[in-house]
C-alpha cells in the first residue's frame, strides 16, 4: 500500500513507502482538482450559491487540520474529504432548519449573480425544486455524482451502497429528472 | 444515459476564492511551525538560565 505524508507545498512518500520522489502526490494539484468538486458538491446539495464558499473552505480547513491522521492514496483522500463535506452538510441543514423555511431559502438564491451565470443559476434552482421531492439519499447521490464528480465506485464506498446499486439508482433518478426538466 | 443537463449545472469557483483559501491553508501550515520554534527557543533560553544558576551555586 502506498503511504504518503502530505504538505501544502508538496506531498512526499512516508518513510515506509517504496515509491520514489517523482511519484509523490502533489498537494497543490490535489487542491486544484478537489476544490471545484467540493464547491460543486455543496452547490448541488444546497441548491443555491449562498454559503457554498464558506462550507468549501471549512471542509478544506478541517481536512488540513486533520491531515496527519490521513495516510493513503489519492482516491482514498477524496473519499475522506467528501465524508467531511457530507458531515458539514448534515450540520448545515440541522442548523438551518431552526432558522429558515424552504420558501425563504428559495428567495435567497438570486442574490449576487453575474449575468453570464444566470442560466446556470436557473438550472440549479430548477434542480433544487425538482430534487426537493426526492428522498435525502437520492439528493446526496446526485450531488456526489454530478457535483463532486465521483465515480459510482467512490460513491458506493462513501455511502455504503453497492456499486451496481448506485448505478441503477442514479439511472432511475436521471430518467426521472430528465422527464420533468 | 443522457445526463448532460446535470453536468451543465456545474460551475467553477471564483479564482479569487480558490486563491484566498489556498493562502489560508498555507498560513495555517506555517503557524504551528512558528509556534514550535518559539517553544524550542523558550526551552533553550530556560535551559541556559537554569544551567547558569546551577554553575553559580557550585
Amino acid at each position: 500500500m502506498r503511504i504518503y505524508v502530505m504538505t501544502m507545498a508538496r506531498a512526499t512518500p512516508h518513510s515506509q513507502a517504496t515509491d520514489t520522489e517523482s511519484q509523490s502526490l502533489d498537494w497543490n494539484r490535489i487542491y486544484l482538482d478537489l476544490a471545484p468538486r467540493v464547491y460543486n458538491y455543496f452547490r448541488f446539495r444546497l441548491g443555491q450559491e449562498r454559503e457554498v464558499e464558506d462550507l468549501t473552505a471549512r471542509t478544506f480547513e478541517k481536512a488540513w487540520t486533520a491531515r496527519d491522521s490521513y495516510r493513503r492514496d489519492l482516491a482514498g483522500f477524496s473519499t475522506w474529504l467528501f465524508k467531511i463535506a457530507q458531515n458539514l452538510v448534515v450540520d448545515h441543514f440541522r442548523s438551518q432548519r431552526s432558522h429558515l423555511s424552504i420558501d425563504h431559502a428559495d428567495n435567497l438564491t438570486v442574490i449576487d449573480i453575474a449575468e453570464e451565470d444566470l442560466e446556470r443559476q436557473s438550472d440549479l434552482a430548477r434542480l433544487a425544486s425538482l430534487a426537493r421531492e426526492l428522498p435525502a439519499r437520492d439528493r446526496e447521490l446526485i450531488a456526489l455524482k454530478y457535483g463532486a464528480g465521483l465515480s459510482n465506485r467512490e460513491i458506493a464506498r462513501s455511502t455504503g451502497l453497492t456499486e451496481s446499486n448506485v448505478g441503477s439508482i442514479l439511472h432511475r433518478l436521471v430518467q426521472n429528472l430528465r422527464a420533468r426538466w | 444515459m443522457n445526463d448532460d443537463f446535470l453536468y451543465r449545472i456545474r460551475a467553477e469557483p471564483s479564482p479569487r476564492f480558490v486563491a484566498s483559501l489556498k493562502e489560508r491553508l498555507n498560513q495555517s501550515e506555517k503557524a504551528p511551525k512558528a509556534r514550535l520554534w518559539a517553544l524550542r527557543r523558550s526551552f533553550f533560553v530556560g535551559s541556559l538560565i537554569t544551567g547558569a544558576a546551577c554553575l553559580r551555586r557550585a
